[in-house]
């Protein structure tokens, strides 16, 4: 019997896949591979400054790095020359690279009020729509509703990864062991003439039985913690052999010099999330980099992690576009708040603290490209859109509405205030 | 010590209004009970909060009666104290709490309600029970777990066991606890405290919270961290150093102060002194990098510490470093750094976290208006929703004053702080300006003082031990409010116990540690009958369902097999090393929170750790005289369930049923009758495995020979080769092959991969 429909068959006659009080219930999911749209959340932690990158300001008080702004297509961005370390400078994006290479296809949201300074706060605003605890990131609502099956299908490496219990989270990290992992029954993977540790059917009976006394034992079982457990571990083993249908890239890139660690991580999740994608294996993955809190060296270092953000994105575009699924990224990038109004010294070291009036770049299919909604005025202040001041709210009405899970149950459990205003129409 | 309330009387009755009842079957509902209840739920959290909050209009001009919102660890006691205190007071007779309210005298908030009023009714009842406070015997219904069955003492041993120690009880250790009950069972638990392998468990809890071992991800982090002019070995005296003293170096540097933790409770000093120490340990190795002369009795054990007095070069002199334990930590003062803007707030906001329970940025969770930012020079003093917070943080901030924004650890004596910022201080308590010089000092004996202190400690305990964080009081507008408050109350309630206990001994961290132990959030195992909805709710952190870490894991491994699960070519443990991120652990880096959800990845990790360990250990076992096996000692390869013509072998069946009732029993740590289905259905595996290969063997499917990994050829510990005359290369009964399977089928069975 094919293993998926064992597991049907068993869950059907014990009842499994009752999940715990406070999370959501998972239940059996057609295994499908997933093929798309795939969402790419990439969290600039610590509050990027969009006066810096795609909500340009005159030169004076909040910019003071250059003359006037630039224009790719109908988006303006802010033309801040590079003056970096010209050892890391080959791996960086400038903003002019970026926006002229993508315009066409990025929608920038500015304005976006999040009501908060604070990183917490901020981040959970961002990434779930609501200020509050608890609440799913959009990833994992993305993830849990379109292929909650899929035992990779939502990929964390850092940001607002809050599930509430709707879908696990996956990490990874080491190529060999995830290689490893995806072949849990071969001795040693790397060998194509590898033996098993056991045959097949051999593995298949353990199995057979493992799943039976689960069924039992959880049947015994009437603490919620516990049966809950016994259900994500069932789940959890629904699809074994699915793992094998990973693409693991042969290797992971690597930059130089330890400037660029961060960027070489963003980079290498990234590889790992497109193997995901590749296979079906995922819908939704966070990348993350820090280093956007620029209380201090605010010139230096801002700019440097905004020339790392968007190298980070650039090279994710273009892996995808080398296996063919650039076409059905879904890629948003957003933090926790800004940075300003303007700094807090005068001198070149000063930094820029937190400011909650920030921006937002999303592209992919569904998002109509070289857009700019919303806007903040000489101040910072956000200035309202169609008579409304855009919050994380509505960004998250607009990307529950391209995702298409709206209306499912799930996300109805996580409300968020006001309405659908559009910003995606 | 403040009285914390242990008998909340809870109730969904009582949140329906039916005051007079607790639902217990007598009438008693203590005053304080009462107030959370009937006072503070449906008037004070809904209508006073608003303007009395520590940001609310009230306490802006310094009124008296301030609510803490939920965000503040022990709001509901600080409450019922504040209201308590000022009861008495009065306008024209009437209480001011009510006078107020009523609009017979100035009230900022105005005329709320009229005498004939619901809320009035509810206050005025409080303050008539506060004349004469009510109190309830012990027993009450927030903490009744009567529903849930608990680990009897065996298997309570057991499961601490292995989590605190990494090792299975010992027979003698299990007749205590057989004989004596949970009183044993709390001695013995004690005793496992003093081991060894407890200090490093201790060190990966309280690393979840500090994360300092951020500076072993390479060899020379945490040294390169320290202040050249104050450790002049820090430098090119390391450098000379062979690869593995640098490494024991820098770890001993990077664990200072999950070691202080260690030394202060090892030693059953009070907890308190994890902040007061004016003095930092020591082991042989970093003694020797800061070229000090300790007295160690082993200068090679790098779990001998001492403690030790340092200073700090200042212009070219030597001036005493203001130890204050943690606080001053070169690598806590790394790990939560500041920069000349951040001035410190967010080391104080850590403090607020570590030590005093209290997550500062949730004080202020409500939607600011950035215009309103703008119109002040000042804003963190003078705006209110900057100052909520900023009143709180800055003054804490002030206590770190004299370290370098740069280098972090570096002592700067004469430097001045900043004015325009509050005054260094604690709460409402200003430091004199003669404290700055040991203002981390000055610091630590208030932090100390504040009941938040032990409750943090408690709470770490208790993340540590049941893997799950303190429920936070539910939102007024949650979903299943009633029950959710219900189980905040229930764990409140043991909590405090717990809390009390701790402090009644001295802050002695074992207290706390056992009392955690002994609670049904750990020990819970069933349920007696069905759950109700509710009673779900209330119950749903109680008992086992933890996922194990990867650390816990990999010494449950060893425990149960003897065996660790190792990379042959450096014998470093998997799970700490390859599968530890894939597997939900941390980096202590870049990633700190630990996954408590079983993934799919996660789920093949299991599955692979299952199949090696099995692997790397059965045939291995039969490679041993049976008294030296742990696993398989009462069969031999030839116990075979069917003779040769194929009829069952009882005495050869009994044998394997024996063997397998010992497995259950040793690596899931069931007792099970040797009739029991679970026995029967381990055995049904075993025999359909052993079936189905020797129907293979026979056909030529398979052949005598096992896998090169499995074969019993080292010792899987070390990867030596065994002596020739012991090694195992074939299975021709396949017998190996068959236990294999079943050692699989145990090692990624839930309560394997649980506790």
């Amino acid at each position: 019997m094919n293993r998926r429909k064992f597991f049907k068959k068993l869950a059907g006659l014990a009842g499994l896949s009752l999940a715990a009080p406070f999370a959501a219930s998972r239940v059996l999911a057609a295994s499908e591979p997933y093929s798309g749209p795939y969402f790419v959340l990439i969290n600039a932690a610590g509050g990027y400054d969009p006066v810096y990158l795609c909500d340009p300001k005159p030169m004076g008080p909040l910019n003071r790095l250059y003359g006037a702004e630039a224009s790719a297509g109908a988006i303006k961005y802010a033309p801040i020359p590079l003056g970096l370390d010209p050892a890391v400078l080959p791996y960086l994006r400038s903003n002019q690279q970026f926006f002229e290479k993508y315009s066409s296809r990025l929608l920038v949201i500015n304005g976006v009020d999040t009501s908060t300074n604070n990183h917490d706060t901020g981040t959970r605003a961002a990434w779930s729509g609501r200020t509050e605890d608890g609440f799913p990131s959009f990833g994992a609502l993305a993830a849990a509703i379109r292929s909650p099956g899929n035992p990779l299908a939502y990929i964390s490496s850092g940001g607002y990864d809050v599930t509430d219990g709707v879908v696990p989270v996956t990490r990874m990290d080491d190529l060999g062991a995830l290689r490893r992992a995806a072949f849990p029954d071969i001795l040693s993977p790397d060998n194509p003439e590898s033996g098993r540790f056991l045959p097949a059917k051999a593995m298949d009976r353990i199995r057979q039985a493992r799943d039976q006394r689960l069924t039992a034992l959880q049947a015994d079982q009437r603490l919620p913690r516990a049966r809950a457990a016994m259900n994500e571990l069932f789940l959890a083993r629904q699809d074994d052999d699915a793992l094998a249908n990973l693409v693991i890239p042969g290797e992971l890139v690597t930059l130089p010099g330890y400037q660029l660690n961060d960027l070489q991580s963003m980079m290498q999740q990234s590889q790992l999330a497109l193997a995901a994608f590749q296979a079906g294996l995922a819908v939704a993955v966070n990348l993350n980099l820090g280093g956007f809190d620029t209380h201090a060296n605010h010139d230096t270092d801002q700019v440097l992690q905004i020339a790392k953000l968007l190298a980070g994105v650039d090279f994710l575009i273009d892996e995808a576009t080398k296996i063919g699924i650039d076409g059905q990224l879904i890629i948003v990038i957003a933090s926790d708040f800004a940075r300003g109004p303007g700094y807090n010294g005068l001198d070149p070291y000063s930094g820029k603290d937190h400011w909650p009036v920030t921006s937002a770049m999303l592209m992919g299919p569904g998002i109509p490209g070289n857009r700019v909604i919303g806007g903040t005025d000489a101040t910072q202040l956000a200035i309202p859109h169609n008579g409304a001041t855009i919050t994380p709210h509505h960004l998250h009405h607009a990307l529950r509405g391209l995702a298409g899970i709206a209306a499912h149950e799930i996300t109805k459990r996580y409300p968020l205030p006001g309405a659908d205003i559009g910003l995606l129409a | 010590m403040r009285n914390r309330a242990r008998l909340v009387a809870l109730s969904s009755l009582a949140l329906l209004g039916l005051a007079a009842c607790n639902g217990r079957g007598d009438d008693c509902v203590s005053t304080r009970d009462y107030f959370v209840n009937e006072v503070w739920g449906p008037v004070m959290s809904q209508s006073c909060i608003s303007c009395h909050a520590p940001d609310g209009q009230a306490a802006l001009v310094n009124a008296e009666f301030v609510l803490l919102p939920s965000a503040y660890p022990g709001f509901l006691d600080a409450n019922f104290d504040n209201i308590k205190a000022l009861s008495a007071n009065q306008y024209n007779g009437v209480p001011l709490l009510l006078a107020k309210p009523l609009g017979l005298t100035e009230h900022g908030g105005g005329k709320l309600f009229d005498e004939d009023s619901d809320q009035y009714r509810r206050i005025k009842d409080l303050l008539d029970q506060l004349q004469e406070p009510v109190e309830c015997p012990a027993g009450g219904e927030a903490d009744d777990f009567s529903q849930v069955t608990q680990l009897d003492p065996a298997d309570t041993l057991r499961k601490a066991s292995l989590h605190l120690v990494g090792r299975l009880p010992t027979e003698q250790e299990l007749a205590r606890v057989d004989e004596g009950g949970d009183d044993e069972l709390a001695l013995v638990l004690r005793e496992l405290l003093a081991e060894d392998a407890f200090y490093d468990r201790l060190s990966l809890l309280f690393n979840d919270l500090y994360l300092t071992d951020r500076y072993l991800r390479y060899t020379g982090f945490a040294v390169a961290l320290l202040n050249d002019d104050d450790v002049p070995r820090a430098g090119a005296w390391y450098n000379a150093q062979d690869d593995q003293r640098k490494q024991l170096i820098n770890a001993a540097v990077a664990r200072e102060p999950l070691d202080l933790i260690n030394h202060v409770v090892r030693e059953e000093r009070p907890f308190t002194e994890i902040l007061t120490a004016d003095y930092t340990v020591l082991s042989p190795y970093s003694a020797e990098l800061y070229d000090l002369s300790l007295g160690f009795s082993d200068p090679s054990d790098p779990r001998e510490l001492k403690e030790a007095k340092l200073s700090a070069v200042v212009d070219g002199a030597q001036v005493p470093y203001p130890h204050a334990g943690v606080l001053t930590s070169p690598m806590f003062l790394n790990r939560f750094p500041t920069t000349p803007t951040n001035r410190n707030r967010h080391r104080a906001r850590n403090v607020f976290k570590l030590f005093l329970a209290t997550d500062i940025l949730r004080i202020a969770e409500r939607p600011i208006d950035p215009a309103a930012a703008t119109k002040y020079n000042n804003p963190q003093r003078d705006d209110p929703s900057c100052s909520v917070c900023h009143k709180m943080i800055d003054p804490i901030a002030g206590a770190f004053q004299k370290f370098s924004d740069y280098d972090q650890a570096e002592l700067i004596p004469d430097r001045e702080w900043y004015p325009e910022m509050y005054s260094p201080g604690f709460g409402n308590e200003i430091m004199p300006s003669d404290q700055f010089g040991v203002a981390p000092q000055w610091l630590a004996s208030r932090v100390v003082d504040d009941p938040r202190f032990a409750l943090a400690a408690v709470y770490a305990v208790f993340s540590g031990l049941t893997g799950q964080q303190p429920l936070t009081y539910p939102a007024d507008d949650a979903t299943d409010f009633a029950p959710r408050l219900a189980a905040w109350q229930a764990q409140d309630a043991v909590l405090s116990r717990i809390v009390d206990d701790f402090v009644a001994d001295d802050f002695n961290l074992k207290t706390a540690i056992v009392g955690v132990l002994m609670s049904p959030y750990f020990r819970g195992a069933n349920a007696s009958g069905e759950l109700s909805a509710d009673d779900t709710i209330r119950l749903a952190g109680v008992g086992g369902g933890r996922l194990s870490t990867p650390e816990l894991l990999a010494r449950k491994i060893e425990a149960v097999t003897g065996v660790r699960w190792v990379r042959g070519w450096d014998l470093a443990e998997y799970m700490l090393t390859d599968f530890r991120i894939l597997y939900g652990g941390i980096d202590s880096d870049t990633i700190t929170t630990r996954l408590t959800q079983m993934s799919g990845l996660m789920g093949n990790v299991a599955s692979r750790l299952a199949n090696e360990v099995a692997c790397a250990v059965t045939a291995y076992e039969f490679t041993l005289p049976a008294d030296q096996r742990r696993l398989l000692p009462h069969v031999t390869l030839d116990h075979l369930p069917d003779g040769a013509s194929g009829d069952p072998v009882p005495a050869a069946i009994d044998k394997i049923k024996l063997n397998i009732q010992h497995l259950h029993r040793r690596v899931l740590g069931e007792e099970l009758a040797l009739d029991s289905p679970e026995i029967e259905r381990t055995y049904a595996l075993f025999y359909d495995l052993w079936k189905q290969g020797r129907a293979d063997l026979a056909s030529g499917v398979e052949g005598e020979w096992m896998e090169w990994q499995c074969a019993g050829r080292v010792d899987p510990n070390t990867q030596v080769e065994l002596p020739e005359s012991q090694q195992i290369f074939t299975d021709p009964n396949y017998t190996i092959r068959a236990w294999m399977g079943v050692l699989i089928y145990l090692f990624s069975d839930y309560k394997f991969l649980y506790e």
